[in-house]
């Protein structure tokens, strides 16, 4: 077992050669994923990007009524889970 | 007469109470005049509309993957519930939403999917780092020149946009199959097991990297604040020797400071 010294020295050490250009092969690890932050994702800003979406939000304080909690994007997709209820057709 | 700290508490409940003609509301509209046209009740009600649809909308671009999983209607339907109960505290709507993930813990009608609370929170670290200050990279001179004396107390950072996250759920790969641009299926089965991540901007990339054990466990105390000599501790059990150059060399590991 490698004293606590002795394992900060070999770990520093490890992370300047990686500085100074040894020793820098690509690492080992598991799968990442990466996505270009610009086309990710827009801004926001407290008035939507449209000029009338303020005056457009007015016709929306309709009041949530429990009949609408029903799943029916893609987490039919996930299995495994517990999804008790299917959505009912849309013009039902 | 009404004072003026009376007025605005009225006037926020006449916007988030429950229905759009409460007792707020009501209360507040005798407070004003009506104008030509529209009733006074008529006029907060638009006031109303407006706030809690923003707030709505905001939570649908912070949160596309959930909105996508539940639907529209469900979505929207939850979001509004969460901006009525949770106002923003911030000036800057940037700063809003950071609660969504617990409150959907505590969502009833969601309780059928329990992992999108886990969704949730990588979409609001997702959202937070990508309006994180940039990073530039550890400076290994100084490093180099710290005094062997010293490098116990050496206390590690994470880059300032990242944030862990474990779950008890392949939340990744949800995430990822119900992207936009996902050209695969988007069957996910919950038992592929948990997830340990770190969700973090890498220059102008936005990246989700799954961690091992070690990886979760030398980060996850770096975060915690634990010193070089805290992480070197054989009942750590961490293999330091090639743990920490593999993390710096990822790029999780952005700087550090002395510990007086």
């Amino acid at each position: 077992m490698k004293d606590s010294k002795t394992l900060m020295h070999a770990a520093l050490a490890g992370v300047l050669a990686l500085g100074l250009g040894a020793a820098s092969n690509a690492v080992a690890g598991k799968a990442g994923f990466e996505k270009c932050a610009g086309i990710a994702k827009a801004g926001l800003n407290d008035c939507g990007t449209s000029v009338h979406a303020c005056a457009g939000q007015a016709t929306k304080d309709g009041d949530a009524e429990e009949w609408l909690y029903v799943p029916e994007g893609t987490c039919q997709k996930i299995v495994g889970g517990t999804l008790k209820q299917a959505a009912p057709p849309a013009d039902s | 007469m009404t004072d003026l700290r009376e007025l605005q508490h009225l006037f926020r409940d006449a916007v988030f109470e429950e229905t759009s003609d409460g007792p707020a509301l009501q209360a507040f509209s005798k407070l004003i005049n009506d104008s030509a046209g529209l009733s006074a009740a008529g006029h907060l009600r638009i006031y109303r509309g407006a706030i809690l649809g923003t707030l709505t909308r905001a939570l649908g671009n912070i949160y596309p993957v959930c909105k996508r999983l539940l639907g529209d209607q469900f979505f929207d339907g939850m979001a509004r519930i969460h901006a009525r109960n949770t106002p923003s505290q911030s000036a800057d709507l940037a700063n809003y939403g950071g609660e969504f993930g617990d409150f959907i813990a505590s969502f009833e009608p969601a309780a059928t999917l329990p992992y999108l609370a886990d969704v949730a929170r990588l979409e609001w670290h997702w959202h937070r780092a990508f309006h994180a200050a940039d990073e530039a990279a550890m400076d290994l001179a100084a490093l180099n020149n710290v005094p062997l004396a010293d490098t116990g107390r050496i206390a590690f950072r994470l880059p300032a946009s990242a944030r862990l996250l474990d779950s008890n759920f392949p939340v990744q790969k949800i995430w990822q199959v119900n992207q936009d641009d996902w050209q695969g299926d988007q069957d996910v089965n919950l038992d592929e097991g948990d997830a340990s991540l770190i969700i973090w901007r890498k220059q102008y990339g936005m990246r989700i990297d799954e961690l091992d054990s070690q990886e979760s466990q030398l980060l996850g105390a770096i975060d915690n604040g634990a010193l070089f000599n805290e992480l070197s501790q054989p009942d750590m059990g961490l293999e330091l020797d090639t743990l920490l150059p593999r993390c710096y060399q990822q790029g999780w590991i952005a700087g550090f400071t002395l510990d007086a």
